[in-house]
């Protein structure tokens, strides 16, 4: 009885060792691409695995459907964080406006990329959502359109159009941007 | 449409692609989710249109930038131990993490059971009681006739005595 029991809780800590060791990392990145916050993607990858512990009720172990299930927990985690964050950043940059003696002070070189790059990144903000997700999972995450089309609850076809269109539109900002620099 | 446009239309199902539609599959292509035939045709497109190879140019730079801004060594690669600590005891304790994640709540919730737990002790043991006051006066006599004064209620019960001070020898 004792050692059964035993066995049961060795089982249960090995899957979720193995569970949150195998997506930690894809997750972190993931949230962190979308949010560009450490700390608000280490608290929705922590949200996003609690959730699944409580909801998930078939057997606990790495599979597609967990995958996927995932991030789009972790999607939608994200989505409320950034709404959140929208409404906050308002009031700072009022705040700002009104204070400009508590401006956040230049963050150093470390944090410098091309001018090239820091373009980039912003048309990838100008764009809506649900295109910075599919963007991220594509040219970050590699995944295919097959899988990007589970976690975003959508049909393939309707991916390779989103992101056809949204790389149309980052590049068509990425021009604007450079001729107004020019 | 490029000058190349015309002359470098690739045949599809007998039909042929124009640059608007290579450039529809440029994405596509690079990232590997076109089929054989179609890769094959896009290929062969590129191979000979100046605009389609500029527009193809521009999307690999794009995707560069975007790994160059966002290296993955710039970003968490695990949970911190705290975070990991706490997703244990998600795991292993759900109700201990739900008492934890709700204490707040939990100790409203426990403070108004003791408050009305009290009051409804005070209530049953008639400390004070609900309603007008008696209209019992209380009347304080200091008599010398009996040695000592004495406190009475209008109803004449509780009587109880003030010893007299002691007298003086002067």
């Amino acid at each position: 009885m004792i050692n059964s029991r035993k066995d049961l809780k060795q089982a249960k800590i090995e899957a979720f060792e193995a569970v949150v060791s195998e997506y930690e990392g894809p997750l972190l990145r993931y949230a962190g691409r979308l949010l560009t916050d450490r700390d608000a993607a280490q608290d929705v990858v922590q949200n996003t695995f609690i959730k699944l512990f409580r909801r998930w009720k078939d057997e606990l172990k790495p599979s597609p459907q967990v995958s996927s299930w995932l991030y789009r927990v972790a999607h939608n985690g994200a989505v409320d964080y950034l709404r959140k964050e929208n409404r906050r950043r308002d009031l700072h940059q009022r705040h700002a406006r009104e204070h400009p003696e508590f401006a956040p002070a230049d963050r150093g070189d470390a944090f410098r990329v091309s001018e090239d790059a820091h373009r980039a990144v912003k048309a990838l903000r100008e764009l809506s959502l649900r295109e910075q997700q599919l963007v991220v999972l594509k040219v970050y995450e590699e995944k295919s359109y097959r899988e990007i089309a589970e976690i975003a609850g959508l049909t393939v076809s309707n991916v390779g159009y989103i992101l056809h269109h949204a790389m149309k539109k980052m590049a068509a900002t990425l021009r604007e941007m450079k001729e107004n620099e020019a | 449409m490029s000058s190349a446009d015309s002359k470098s239309g690739s045949e599809s199902n007998g039909k042929l692609l124009n640059c608007a539609e290579i450039q529809a599959l440029l994405f596509d292509y690079m990232a590997r989710e076109l089929g054989e035939g179609r890769s094959d045709l896009v290929r062969e497109h590129l191979r000979r249109c100046a605009a389609c190879q500029k527009e193809a140019a521009e999307i690999g730079e794009m995707v560069r930038a975007l790994h160059e801004a966002s290296p993955d060594g710039a970003i968490d690669e695990r949970l911190t131990k705290e975070r990991r600590k706490r997703l244990v005891r998600a795991y292993m304790h759900p109700m201990l993490d739900w008492i934890y994640c709700h204490h707040m709540m939990i100790s409203i919730f426990a403070a108004t059971l003791v408050l009305i737990a009290v009051l409804v002790a005070l209530l049953k043991t008639k400390v004070w009681t609900v309603g007008p006051p008696s209209d019992m006066g209380l009347t304080v006599t200091i008599g010398r006739d009996n040695g000592a004064g004495s406190v009475t209620n209008a109803a004449g019960g509780n009587r109880s005595t003030i010893p007299e001070p002691p007298r003086s020898d002067f």
